[in-house]
C-alpha cells in the first residue's frame, strides 16, 4: 500500500520544511549519510564514550555521528560479536530459519568512523571524566553513556539458583550460549517430559518473553514429543500480552501449556539445580528440562559504581537520560528506571535516540528540548502467529508520560490473517532494527 | 500548520527574538528524533519485506497515508496505534523529511 510518488513532491517538501528541519532533513533520512559521518572530527571535537553495544549503546554511538559528525565516538564493548535476544525463542523453538544472527561492528566503525575499542570497561571515574578499561587505558570524555542491559541478582527468592547451576538450567536470557544450551536440552528431553520455566518478580528484560519462549515451546513439543508439558511458575499474577497469549494457547495448544501464577503457590524459593526440583509454594516440581530466568537489577558496571538506587535500576532525567547520582553520566537502556516503558529492544533504541540528541545539544550549549519515545515489541505463539503492543510516550511534567489515545495490544479475535501478519512484521522488525542498530 | 504558513511563521520567529528561534529549533530536532524513531522498523531490506522503506516515498501521499491510519480510515495492524501518537503538524514535517531528497 506504498503511495506512488507525486509530481508536488518538492513543492510540498518547501512547504512544509521550517530552515532549520530543512538542514537537518537529508543527514536525518535514508541509507544516505550525512557529510562527514564517515571521517573522523578533527582533534578539540567534544568526545563522548559509550559503553555497551547492545541495542541501546550501539544505536547511540551510530545516531550521535548521524546527527553531529563533528562529535568524536568511542564504543566500548568486549565482544566483537554481538547475539542478540530478540528471536532466540525462535531458535528453542526449533524456527532454524529465524534463528538469530549475530551482528558485529564493522559499520558502525567503517561508515560512522566510531572508535570501537573491544574491550570491558572496569572503573569509571566521573569526577575527572575518565573511563580505564581492562587492558589498562584510559578514555577521557565530555559525557559518558552507559547501556549496560541487566545484571541477575543470584540467589535472590531463587535459592539456590546462582552461576552455576545455570550450567544444569540455563537462563538463557542473554541470547548466546545459555539460548545453544537449553535448546540442545530441549532436543534431547524424553517425549513425556516436563520443560519448566521459571519466571522472577518484575520487573525484567523483556516482559513478555517468557511467554513467548512456552508458546515457541510448545510449538515444538506438539510436533516433536507430544505427549510433553510446558509448566510455567510465576512469580506474577499477571503478565504482557497475557489475553492474546491465553487466546493463543487455548486455540494452538490445549493442556499442553501449565501456568502457575503467584496466587496459586508458582512461587519458587528454592532450586536443586543438579536435580532439576523446584519448590514452590504449590508444591515441588521435578522438570526434566529447567529454564530459571533470574531476577534482575542494573548492568553489572552500574551496580558496582553506585549508580542504582534501592530499586536496583538507575535512576536518570527522562529528558536527558543522565544519571540522577552522577553528574555527566547518562544511562539508558534496561538498566534505566524510564517510567512505564517496557525493557526492550525498541525502548533501548528509542532511548538512544532521544539521548544521542540531547547529548549533542548539552555539548553543544543549548537546552535539550521535549522529546518523544516509542515502543513496539512482537511476540510469536507460533512460527506464523504473532501479535504485537506498543506505546507512544513524551516528555510531560518533569518525566516520561505514555500518550492514552496511542499504542495497546492486538486486538482480540483477529483471526488467522492478522496474526500471520504480524508475524511476518515481527521478523521484519528484526531485520530492520539490527540494521538500524548496527550498521 | 497550513500550507503557506511556513514562511510568515519564520518572519514571526525571528521578530519574536531568540525564545522563538529556541523553540525552532527544538521542533527541528524532534522532527529528526521521529524520523529516526521511525527507522528503528522501517530500515530492513526491501527483498520480500512486508514492512516499508520510507525514503523518498512522496510527502503528500505519506501524510496522507499517516493521516489515514491516524483516523483509522486504512486498515492497519499496528500503523494506526503509533500513528495516533503524532500531532498533525508532526505527520507532515516527518513526511516532507522523507521526500525524495533536493538534487
Amino acid at each position: 500500500m506504498a503511495p506512488s510518488p507525486s509530481p508536488s513532491a518538492r513543492l510540498t517538501r518547501r512547504r512544509f520544511l521550517t530552515g532549520a528541519a530543512r538542514a537537518g532533513a537529508l543527514a536525518a533520512v535514508g541509507g544516505g549519510l550525512a557529510p562527514g559521518c564517515s571521517t573522523p572530527p578533527g582533534r578539540g571535537a567534544p568526545r563522548v564514550v559509550v559503553i555497551g553495544g547492545g541495542y541501546g549503546g550501539a544505536a547511540c554511538a551510530k545516531y550521535l555521528r548521524r546527527f553531529d559528525p563533528g562529535v568524536a565516538v568511542t564504543l566500548v564493548e568486549p565482544n566483537s560479536r554481538y547475539a542478540p535476544c530478540p528471536f532466540s525463542n525462535a531458535a528453542l523453538g526449533g524456527m532454524t530459519d529465524a534463528a538469530p544472527a549475530p551482528q558485529n561492528y564493522e559499520g558502525l566503525r567503517r561508515r560512522f568512523a566510531i572508535d570501537v575499542v573491544h574491550d570491558a570497561a572496569v572503573k569509571l571515574n566521573p569526577d575527572k571524566r575518565t573511563v580505564t578499561i581492562a587492558e589498562g587505558a584510559i578514555l577521557r570524555y565530555d559525557r559518558l553513556v552507559l547501556s549496560p542491559g541487566i545484571s541477575f541478582r543470584w540467589n535472590h527468592i531463587f535459592a539456590g539458583y546462582d552461576e552455576t547451576a545455570a550450567v544444569y538450567m540455563p537462563h538463557a536470557w542473554r541470547g548466546g550460549r545459555q539460548v545453544a544450551l537449553l535448546e540442545s536440552q530441549l532436543a534431547a528431553m524424553r517425549d513425556g517430559g516436563v520443560f519448566a520455566i521459571v519466571v522472577p518478580g518484575l520487573p525484567f528484560r523483556c516482559p513478555p518473553g517468557p511467554y513467548e519462549r512456552a508458546s515457541l515451546a510448545a510449538h515444538r513439543l506438539k510436533r516433536e514429543k507430544p505427549r510433553s508439558k510446558v509448566l510455567i511458575l510465576d512469580a506474577n499474577e499477571h503478565f504482557s500480552k497475557q489475553d492474546l497469549f491465553e487466546e493463543a494457547w487455548a486455540a494452538l495448544y490445549g493442556d499442553l501449556i501449565e501456568r502457575v501464577p503467584i496466587s496459586g503457590g508458582g512461587l519458587v524459593s528454592g532450586i536443586a539445580p543438579k536435580q532439576r526440583l523446584l519448590r514452590a509454594e504449590a508444591g515441588e516440581f521435578k522438570a526434566d528440562v529447567a529454564n530459571v530466568i533470574p531476577f534482575q537489577q542494573a548492568g553489572a558496571l552500574a551496580v558496582e559504581h553506585g549508580l542504582t538506587d534501592e530499586t536496583g535500576w538507575c535512576p536518570v532525567d527522562h529528558k536527558t537520560f543522565e544519571s540522577s547520582l552522577a553528574p555527566g553520566v547518562h544511562v539508558l537502556g534496561d538498566s534505566c528506571l524510564a517510567g512505564t516503558m517496557p525493557k526492550s529492544a525498541t525502548s533501548a533504541n528509542s532511548q538512544a535516540k532521544v539521548c544521542s540528541l540531547a547529548l549533542i545539544d548539552l555539548l553543544r550549549d543549548r537546552e535539550p528540548g521535549a522529546m518523544l519515545y516509542h515502543n513496539t515489541c512482537y511476540s510469536l505463539a507460533a512460527p506464523d502467529y504473532g501479535f504485537s503492543i506498543s506505546a507512544m510516550y513524551r516528555y510531560a511534567d518533569g518525566g516520561i508520560k505514555q500518550i492514552d489515545q496511542a499504542g495497546g495490544p492486538s486486538p482480540l479475535r483477529a483471526g488467522p490473517a492478522y496474526r500471520a501478519n504480524e508475524a511476518a512484521y515481527a521478523r521484519d522488525w528484526f531485520a530492520s532494527i539490527n540494521a538500524d542498530t548496527f550498521s | 500548520m497550513k500550507p503557506g504558513l511556513a514562511p510568515a511563521l519564520l518572519l514571526c520567529a525571528i521578530a519574536a527574538g531568540p525564545a522563538a528561534l529556541a523553540t525552532e529549533a527544538a521542533d527541528a530536532t524532534r522532527l529528526r528524533l521521529i524520523v529516526a524513531t521511525c527507522q528503528t522498523c522501517h530500515s530492513g531490506p526491501q527483498d520480500g519485506a512486508t514492512l516499508p522503506r520510507l525514503e523518498g516515498l512522496a510527502p503528500e501521499a505519506l501524510r496522507a497515508l499517516l493521516e489515514a491510519y491516524k483516523t483509522d480510515k486504512t486498515p492497519a495492524t499496528i500503523m494506526g496505534r503509533i500513528a495516533k501518537g503524532l500531532t498533525d503538524e508532526e505527520i507532515a514535517g516527518i513526511s516532507a523529511m522523507f521526500g525524495p531528497g533536493e538534487e
